[in-house]
Order: C-alpha cells, then structure tokens, then sequence
C-alpha cells in the first residue's frame, strides 16, 4: 500500500487508545457489523474515536492491507488490530473486551 | 457465489473441520460461517478469522461476497 495511505492511518491510531474503522458513524451506522461493534464498545465503557470509510474510498482500500483483514468494521486496541465484529462480539461476551478497554486507556 | 461451493472450499482447506454456511439474506451475498477445526488450537482468534476470511478473499474484494460473519472454534 502506498506510504501516504499508511502515515494517514497511522496518524489516525494514534488519535485515540480504542478506534474504530467503520460504515457511517456511531449515531448512525451504515451496516449492522458496524452497529454491532459500536453497540459492545460502548457497553463496555469504551472512548472511542471513529472513521467513516464510505467517505473515503483510500482508506476504506488501505485499511484492509494495513492489518491484512478483509473487511469492516475494524477495531484498533493501541494501534493493533484486535479485529472485525465478529471478534469484538466474542470478546464482550467473554467479558474480555471490558478488561482489554480499562487497561489500554489506564483506569 | 452459493453456500454449497462455500463449504466446499472450507471443507477443503480444512479436511477434519465441521462446517456450517448460513446465507444471511437468502441472496447469497451475505453470509455466517461456522468452523470448527484442529487447525485453530491455540492460534489467537484474529489469526483464525483471517485464515477463514482469506479463503474469500477474491469473493469479498469483487463484491460478490459482501458481507462475511465468521465464528471459528478449535476441536480437540
């Protein structure tokens, strides 16, 4: 992928311990896996920053190399890729992804 | 793409696996998989999910794969 692409990733990740890659935004999600991962995020009491890739066909392309994971909603726990929807629903179901946000963000 | 040449790929990449494919929306463009297999013992769930996924790689860039639910699990 291109370096511009990845600096501009990267400088996302940085903006927030918890961010997600997602369709729409929090209030109003385009796609249910969206929905759903926002919906266990702020369950678990999570600060959150958010990107909406339907407005930006770069990075909605670049996010899926950056990390080598196909498809959106993608959440970044200190700027590694914990995963899709998917992974997020098991982990707050498990009760892990409570654990995961208190200690990223230090409470 | 159909739920049946779905499995067939799953079953083929993973040979001992139970496999289920749920078509979503009746459209077979949006789908649940249920694997579970060997191969997923000990491995973090992003590493499963990307190998899963992976195998749909050309599906779900064209599009014709739109969306991809993934739930792996490891057999003993």
């Amino acid at each position: 992928m291109n370096e511009t692409v990845k600096k501009r990733i990267d400088d996302m990740l940085e903006k927030s311990p918890v961010f997600v890659f997602m369709k729409g935004t929090p209030d109003f999600p385009m796609c249910g896996f969206s929905a759903r991962a926002i919906g266990a995020l702020k369950a678990s009491n999570a600060q959150f920053e958010t990107f909406n890739v339907l407005e930006d066909e770069e990075i909605r392309e670049g996010v899926k190399h950056y990390a080598n994971f196909p498809t959106i909603p993608q959440i970044y726990i200190k700027k590694q890729l914990v995963g899709g929807s998917d992974i997020i629903m098991e982990l707050y179901e498990s009760g892990e992804l409570q654990e995961m946000v208190k200690t990223s963000t230090g409470q | 793409m159909t739920s049946h040449s779905m499995k067939e790929r799953l079953e083929k990449a993973y040979p001992d696996a139970t496999v289920e494919v749920e078509d979503l929306t009746g459209t077979e463009n949006h789908y649940q998989v249920r694997i579970f297999a060997k191969a997923f013992k000990g491995k973090p769930l992003l590493e499963c999910h990307r190998a899963v996924m992976g195998l749909f790689d050309l599906e779900l860039k064209s599009g014709e794969v739109h969306a991809l639910s993934v739930k792996t699990k490891a057999k003993e």
